[in-house]
């Protein structure tokens, strides 16, 4: 639930980034600039703050039905009004921060983003178990801590985007804010759906190993954990293609925005390729780290040394995602997002477990990450971020661009 | 808007560099926040229940 709810932010900010940066590649400055932040920053407000009063309405109703009672409900329960106290600063500057992503200012985002991280880590234990006249507080301290580093950092955001200039009041802030909302929501909405799609989904996977048993669930989790790690230089760079397509793009330099895509898949293949001989030997020790029992250290390792070879299909996926998302075709990345999952992924995943166990698990995992290469290279070649002849890219992508002439997005 | 960086001038790969270097800072700091967030979740647990006989796996 809480995934899906920030799936919902991260796409806000993909609209934001892609309507702001390209605002600038067409040189847009003045009172039409502070109305886009300003409008980026209202429908973040608006669309988190109702998602957060339907969350703490309905929790009660969703835990219990997840199973949760007595004292598990109870602690739940008494984290989730500072959660959803924290959402709204949490999703407005994130839209905020995207504006700075945007105007290619990224380490303000990054600061932001580790400042309150490392807040947050810090107040946990304070509220949690008490520090001095601060009492124990459990669950709630958890919740406590998480909403006091959120705002805080939301201030702290909001006060240097003022003293920078980034957010102006004298701007005729109510014009033309129903135009801005439809463009940010037109990529929002969508890329959301592509960042929700994909924790879904290894969610269903998962179901698929635990037919082999706790062993396995455990040493696919602690593979999982591992990936997450190994992917942070692929995601930094989705989210730093975003801002350079979407100026090339407003500025019309198509062929930049190009060369950022082609660059960007060879950092992918190049990076995919390290993690994988990496993991060839690392494989074993980081397992042995990572998980407590011997079984399910062997299934970290089968993972991590086999999965690592198709990590660079999944990084020039969300790569391209974001460049379509900046190029305003947030519909293509969303079902490039979806067909992986649902059609590859899941049926393979759940096939492989079936007629090879583990190792059907594993070999689903490559095919999708090399079909998701495969389909961002086909869905960059048919809006036109990528000019690319291999057969095997041109003639589906020229099939798409023929079947789907007026597709708006 | 004194913030704007134009990433259109000079070569792509440093654009592209400029922008994502920082941002793997950012999203590790996401991601402690969870894994922190999973530490404590569990010590919270061990503290509140275990000695009222609730087990966990």
């Amino acid at each position: 639930m809480i995934v899906a709810l920030v799936s919902l932010s991260i796409g806000l900010a993909a609209g934001t980034n892609a309507v702001v940066s390209q605002a600038i590649g067409r040189g847009e400055r003045g009172a039409a600039r502070y109305r886009l932040t300003l409008h980026a920053m209202a429908l973040a407000a608006m669309l988190s703050s109702t998602l957060s009063l339907l969350f703490w309405l309905g929790a009660p109703y969703l835990f219990a039905a997840m199973g949760a009672k007595g004292p598990v409900l109870e602690a739940v329960l008494g984290y989730v009004p500072y959660w959803c106290l924290s959402f709204p600063p949490m999703v407005t500057g994130m839209a905020l921060n995207a504006v700075f992503r945007a105007a290619g200012r990224s380490e303000v985002a990054a600061t932001v983003m580790s400042l309150q991280a490392i807040l947050n880590v810090a107040l946990n234990p304070i509220f949690i178990f008490g520090l001095g006249p601060l009492p124990d507080l459990g669950a709630e301290g958890a919740g406590l801590a998480t909403f006091l580093a959120r705002s805080l950092a939301f201030a702290g955001l909001v006060t240097f985007a003022l003293w920078r200039g980034a957010i102006r009041l004298d701007c005729a802030p109510f014009q033309d804010i129903a135009k801005s909302l439809r463009r940010i929501a037109r990529v929002g909405m969508p890329a959301a759906v592509s960042n929700a799609i994909n924790p879904a989904g290894l969610t269903v996977v998962t179901a698929a190993v635990a037919v082999i048993g706790d062993t396995a669930v455990a040493g696919f989790g602690a593979a999982a954990r591992v990936q997450s790690l190994l992917f942070v230089p692929m995601l930094a760079l989705s989210s730093g293609i975003g801002p350079v397509v979407g100026q090339a793009w407003g500025a019309g330099n198509r062929a930049r925005a190009r060369d950022a895509l082609r660059l960007s898949f060879g950092l992918c293949l190049g990076y995919g390729l390290v993690v994988a001989l990496g993991m060839v030997v690392l494989a074993e020790p980081i397992a042995r780290v990572m998980t407590a029992e011997e079984g399910a250290m062997a299934y970290t390792a089968d993972y991590l040394r086999v999965v690592a070879w198709g990590f660079f299909g999944y990084g020039m996926l969300v790569t391209a995602n974001a460049a379509m998302n900046a190029r305003d075709r947030a519909l293509w990345s969303m079902g490039l997002s979806t067909l992986r999952i649902a059609v590859v992924f899941i049926p393979l995943a759940w096939a492989g477990v079936l007629l090879l166990g583990y190792g059907g698990i594993l070999a689903a995992t490559v095919m999708a990450n090399l079909a998701g290469a495969w389909g961002a290279l086909v869905a960059a070649r048919a809006v036109g971020l990528l000019r690319l002849n291999w057969v095997v890219v041109r003639l589906p992508a020229l099939r798409l661009m023929r079947a789907l002439p007026r597709m708006p997005n | 808007m004194s913030i704007d960086r134009d990433l259109n001038a000079g070569p792509v790969s440093r654009a592209l560099i400029s922008v994502s270097a920082p941002m793997t800072l950012g999203i590790l700091g996401v991601l402690s926040v969870g894994l922190a967030d999973a530490f404590f979740w569990r010590a919270i647990v061990i503290r509140r229940w275990l000695p009222s006989g609730l087990s966990i796996r």
